[in-house]
């Protein structure tokens, strides 16, 4: 009670020493809260792109290639499966619903997937959410599109906007389907997932827009079909670049992935996506473990700092420790003095760490939003988040013990003499 | 009371620094206590605070052996009946003067009491021993505490001393830093409120044309027999 106004005047009159050490340790807690934070969010947020589906399956290539360009929309697929294959699938009496997923086209940098309706009826994600409208209705026209909340909010669109749909999957792209332009008629409230960064079209836009194009240029002014005539061709696709499988029973899962896998007719892998999620996860979750590892480091360093400036300062305070001496401090006094210093300068450091990881995220969110198309949450303080703060503020406590054990035996040695 | 005798102290083990076979100091008495630097006055000054424990001997202050009580008695003894003034910067230098002076009240009970007693309360008695002092408490107050001069330093110094009424003033060269205008007004000031409040004074220096102030003068190196020998080597 007598030495909390004596510690708080000390430190207050060492404020900028004080003041650098607290920011120090903020940084440093911020550092290895906003990495958790980021790692476990990054971790749920992945887990939950993409739930209810049983299979996915692509052309033959790497498990995780496939889960990224057909999930994540990241990459390109190097083959297609063919239609033939996928109304095979779709008859199959084990399959309750099977979505074709036709990628290769982008609008303004987001990319273009053409479907069917069954996308909206059965395609899950997170906690069993399915997609719902922020505005609008599913396309029911040829040139009706559907777009992300993310989609919508960047490019500023809104329902009845007319898009041009370009080819190949950059953000700028030369060559564009500028003759057949799309109107939005749906946009998809945010999932949190990269549905939000999508354009969604029919699989038979897909067709339409490609029907007078060879070998990904347009076709010359002579042989091109309108907006209107590509409505009375065959719209049919001949391949689809994905298709993700929803089963009658579960139990059959394994059985249908290797007969898939097996199918001699064309090259196809299918794959689960929990497990292929889970094996992505793995391989970044190594660099969760090294974020982590230099998160922790920085904290040592931050707790280093707090020594430092403690003991640097306990020189110039030597007179003051004789003068409380002389005035009845007792060494355990002095000793508290420093203790309570230290915690002090911990505690405010770590409140500005928490409050700086809130900045970090508020500043992280839309970034990571618009590239990854991942939400990110609010903090979710979790009983690892309070075992760290605990554990810095007892690392504190402890690094405090060192220069006041100093103080404390150097007041014993020194008595009232003041040297210096 | 102060008594001292067969005292032995030394900071290493081969020689004493300080070997007093007799001191006595009555009740209410003003000493000056000459020596010249080195001579073991604040080793001195250290034990009769009770900072210093004596290898030999006993150190009796108003009855009480500090010698044989353990050290946290004794800081609780010295905060309580004793005050230190020291030769310069005395003062703790992010604490305001009013402050500074009643910094003894966070560390003793009695001296708390005593200082309420006294004034009516802390900050009241801390003002009443500034102007004491000749430091105006409306002016000085809440200045802090490096914004004085060293002479005011001093002055704000003894006035925390003097807070709470401890049986003894020990002063170390307080006067070593002031100009010999300023140490005459200091010593008739400090010796004038140690009389009321009955104080003994132990006044410490190594400028012995101070000592006429006095009622009593020891030299150090007259009653200290380690001091002797070394001088006889």
């Amino acid at each position: 009670m007598t030495l909390l106004p004596l510690a708080v005047r000390s430190l207050w009159n060492r404020r900028t020493t004080a003041g650098l050490t607290i920011l120090s340790i903020a940084i440093s807690v911020a550092l290895l809260l906003s990495v958790r934070q980021l790692s476990e969010q990054a971790r749920s947020a992945f887990a939950s792109t993409i739930s209810g589906t049983d299979l996915i399956v692509g052309a033959r290539s790497g498990d995780i290639n496939l889960l990224l360009y057909s999930v994540f929309h990241l990459g390109n697929a190097t083959n297609n499966v063919s239609w033939q294959f996928y109304e095979r699938l779709a008859r199959h009496r084990q399959v309750a619903w099977a979505i074709p997923l036709s990628l290769g086209d982008s609008h303004r940098g987001f990319r273009v997937l053409g479907t069917s309706e069954d996308y909206y009826r059965h395609y899950r994600f997170g906690d069993d959410r399915k997609i719902e409208f922020a505005a609008g209705r599913a396309p029911t026209d040829l040139y009706d599109t559907v777009i992300g909340a993310e989609v919508a909010r960047t490019l500023g669109y809104e329902t009845g906007q007319q898009i041009v749909i370009a080819h190949g999957a950059g953000s700028t792209s030369f060559a564009e389907h500028a003759d057949k332009p799309f109107t939005v008629v749906g946009i998809i409230a945010p999932t949190g997932t990269p549905i939000d960064r999508t354009v969604h079209v029919s699989l038979a836009a897909i067709q339409a827009i490609h029907l007078d194009w060879q070998s990904g240029m347009p076709a010359p002014k002579a042989q091109r079909v309108s907006a209107e005539d590509a409505r009375k061709h065959d719209l049919t696709p001949d391949s689809v670049t994905a298709i993700l499988i929803g089963l009658k029973s579960k139990i059959a899962t394994f059985q249908i992935q290797r007969s898939i896998n097996e199918y001699r007719g064309e090259p196809l892998l299918a794959i689960l996506p929990g497990v292929t999620l889970q094996n992505l996860w793995s391989i970044v979750g190594n660099v969760e473990v090294a974020l982590l590892a230099v998160g922790l480091l920085v904290t040592a360093a931050g707790l280093v700092c707090l020594l430092v400036a403690i003991l640097a300062s306990l020189n110039e305070r030597r007179r003051e420790m004789a003068i409380l001496r002389s005035v009845g401090a007792r060494p355990a006094h002095i000793f508290a003095l420093l203790i309570s210093e230290a915690v002090g300068v911990a505690v405010l450091g770590m409140s500005a760490g928490v409050l700086c990881t809130y900045i970090a995220l508020a500043i992280a969110r839309p970034l990571v939003q618009h590239t990854y198309g991942l939400l990110l949450q609010w903090p979710a303080w979790s009983l690892t988040d309070l075992a760290i703060l605990c554990g810095f503020l007892t690392a504190a406590t402890l690094a405090g013990a060192i220069p006041a054990w100093q103080a404390y035996r150097r007041s014993l040695a020194d008595g009232l003499t003041i040297r210096l | 009371m102060i008594e001292l005798s067969g005292v032995r102290f030394s900071w290493s083990e081969r020689e004493p620094l300080l070997d007093i076979a007799s001191l006595q100091v009555a009740r209410g008495e003003r000493i000056f206590m000459h020596g010249p630097s080195g001579s073991g006055k604040s080793t001195l000054l250290g034990l009769l605070g009770g900072v210093l424990e004596p290898q030999r001997g006993s150190v009796r202050i108003d009855g009480l052996e500090l010698s044989a009580v353990k050290r946290p008695q004794r800081d609780r003894f010295r905060a309580e009946h004793i005050g230190f003034i020291f030769q310069m910067f005395n003062l703790i230098p992010y604490l305001s003067v009013l402050d500074n002076v009643a910094l003894p009240a966070r560390f003793s009970e009695k001296r708390r009491h005593r200082a309420a007693e006294i004034s009516g309360s802390l900050p009241a008695e801390a003002r009443r021993l500034l102007a004491a002092v000749g430091m105006d408490p409306d002016v000085y107050a809440h200045r802090p505490a490096t914004q004085l001069s060293q002479g005011q330093q001093q002055r704000v110094a003894a006035a925390r001393a003097l807070f709470g009424r401890p049986q003894i003033i020990i002063a170390d060269e307080p006067t070593s830093s002031l100009d010999a205008d300023a140490r005459e007004r200091f010593i008739s000031l400090l010796s004038s409120e140690c009389r009321a409040s009955e104080a003994t004074l132990i006044f410490v220096s190594h400028d012995a044309s101070l000592r006429s102030q006095f009622d009593r003068q020891i030299a150090l190196a007259e009653i200290n027999s380690a001091a002797r020998l070394e001088d006889a080597a």
